[in-house]
């Protein structure tokens, strides 16, 4: 199939087949974890607690290769009955999830374990409390550190994300990360990813992809990202340390010196086998599935 | 029922701004001077996969929600060839005015013409692209189709019986002691009646009094 597809045609059928649509069968195991999970905490801490999806899911980014499952379960700032301070809201949301899972404590998460077949797959649930009645500043607990305390806004971290206008590129990006095993943090990367192309949105995919990647290749150590959410409070320095910035560079430069060998089927592969007559077959079955169809008509010749 | 409508406040912009928004994210709206379009990537996903992906454009005429949106593909992808059903303007012929009005997308959020109708059009055009042809069939260009349309609701009429029916559904009222158009001969309340009160209860008289015009011009 991808003989006489050029570098843009390739990466829209590549990012196609990252796609994961509502009724695909991985989401609707995310929306049945996800309903697990809240009904347990519901169980424990009544309603209470705000339980929605961070990550991912709710900025728009999933792609099939590197999907997490954040739970945000953030309690009211005056809800002392369920805890009296920030550490008890960590602690007892563990202890509630461990009469039913195995959990590992993250910095800021708690980590659901053996929920899937995939190794790299994670359930994540993020406790915190509001910081007003607002219900939308965050303090989060940081289990390990000096600071023990963190500030953060989910939805300007959702906003930030799903309206940058580049989110094609955060998704190729997310799978470049995943085959090629970067230990950079998603959230840097979309931040990096965001930061290089504020003034490139307008350009083609596979141009913002090899401006990001030049970026990466060549001038590493002069990006500069930020928490959207607490610029100033939220330091990611440590996070893009030199170690992560160096693999980063590194990496690129060898992607694009493959790009300009073999073109982005040299990186990604070749694209699953996908005949003609299973696209037919699949659309066939989609327009069967429509109830109430209607007919294209032209009022006049052209 | 009422058919005609104020044209669009900010209200109603700003409503169907964030109805679009909410379903289909990456449709990006833009306005100007009360002008509403809709522009970005279109993706056909069935059974969790993403069948294709299409880059269109879609205009909120003043009279919308009485006229249909106006949707154009934007990437130059498909052709304006007969067996597109695309307009010497670029704009794809989504359906007729009768389909639209009778399956009440007038009355519905633009998001259900958006996901039924124009997903169906372009669904259809991908099947045609791969030589699999109009998945629910197709009308006939111009008068033609809106002759194959009546058919399917008021049986094998010929264009000049047509032409009877829309002159009755294109009035304000349709009285039962008069002939039927059908040339049967009997009064219409003894012989087409409910058929033409379907059709009078979605189509308004405009659209009729519009596709009589058509047929009356194509007949000459």
């Amino acid at each position: 199939m991808t003989n006489n597809m050029n570098n843009k045609d390739y990466l829209k059928v590549f990012l196609d087949s990252q796609a994961l649509s509502d009724d695909s069968t991985e989401l609707k195991e995310l929306q049945k974890i996800r309903g697990e999970v809240e009904e347990l905490l519901r169980d424990e801490f009544d309603s209470s607690p705000t339980i929605k999806y961070g990550g991912s899911k709710a900025k728009g980014t999933l792609v099939r290769e590197s999907y997490d499952l954040d739970i945000i379960c953030y309690f009211p700032r005056d809800d002392d009955e369920n805890a009296e301070t920030l550490e008890e809201v960590f602690n007892n949301v563990r202890k509630a999830l461990e009469t039913k899972y195995t959990v590992v404590t993250k910095t800021q998460a708690l980590r659901l374990m053996g929920l899937s077949d995939k190794a790299d797959f994670h359930v994540d649930v993020v406790p915190g409390r509001y910081v007003d009645d607002a219900k939308s500043d965050t303090f989060l607990y940081r289990a390990s550190g000096d600071k023990k305390r963190l500030k953060t806004n989910l939805d300007t971290h959702i906003k930030h994300v799903r309206d940058s206008g580049v989110s094609d590129a955060i998704k190729v990006l997310k799978v470049w990360r995943t085959r090629k095993s970067l230990s950079v943090r998603t959230f840097v990367l979309e931040l990096a990813v965001i930061e290089l192309l504020k003034d490139h949105k307008k350009d083609s995919l596979e141009e913002q992809l090899k401006h990001v990647l030049t970026e990466l290749r060549d001038n590493v150590d002069d990006i500069t990202i930020k928490d959207p959410a607490n610029p100033d409070g939220n330091d990611l320095s440590e996070a893009f340390d030199d170690n992560v910035r160096q693999i980063l560079a590194l990496v690129a430069k060898d992607t694009l010196t493959t790009v300009a060998a073999s073109g982005w089927e040299g990186v990604f592969g070749a694209l699953p086998e996908d005949s003609k007559e299973s696209r037919v077959e699949a659309l066939k079955r989609a327009a069967a599935g429509i109830s109430a169809p209607t007919k294209p008509w032209c009022n006049r010749l052209v | 029922m009422s058919h005609r409508r104020p044209r669009h406040d900010q209200a109603q912009l700003d409503r169907l701004k964030n109805e679009v928004a909410q379903a289909f994210p990456e449709l990006i709206a833009s306005e100007e001077a009360g002008h509403l379009r809709f522009k970005g990537p279109f993706r056909i996903e069935y059974e969790g996969r993403r069948l294709d992906t299409y880059e269109i454009e879609i205009d909120l005429p003043q009279d919308y929600p009485d006229s249909q949106p106006i949707v154009r593909e934007s990437a130059g992808r498909i052709p304006r060839a007969p067996d597109r059903h695309v307009n010497s303007d670029g704009a794809l012929c989504i359906c007729l005015p009768e389909e639209y009005w009778l399956h009440g997308f007038a009355e519905r959020p633009l998001i259900d013409y958006i996901s039924g109708p124009v997903r169906t059009y372009l669904l259809g055009n991908s099947l045609v692209e791969l030589g699999a042809g109009w998945p629910h069939g197709e009308w006939a260009h111009g008068s033609e189709g809106l002759l194959q349309f009546y058919q399917e609701h008021l049986g094998p009429i010929d264009g000049r019986i047509l032409r009877g029916y829309l002159d009755y559904l294109a009035r304000p009222e349709v009285r039962g002691h008069w002939l039927c158009p059908c040339g049967s001969g009997k009064v219409v309340r003894k012989c087409h009646m409910p058929a033409l009160r379907r059709l009078r209860d979605r189509i308004p008289p405009s659209v009729a009094a519009k596709s009589l015009s058509m047929l009356a011009a194509s007949s000459k």
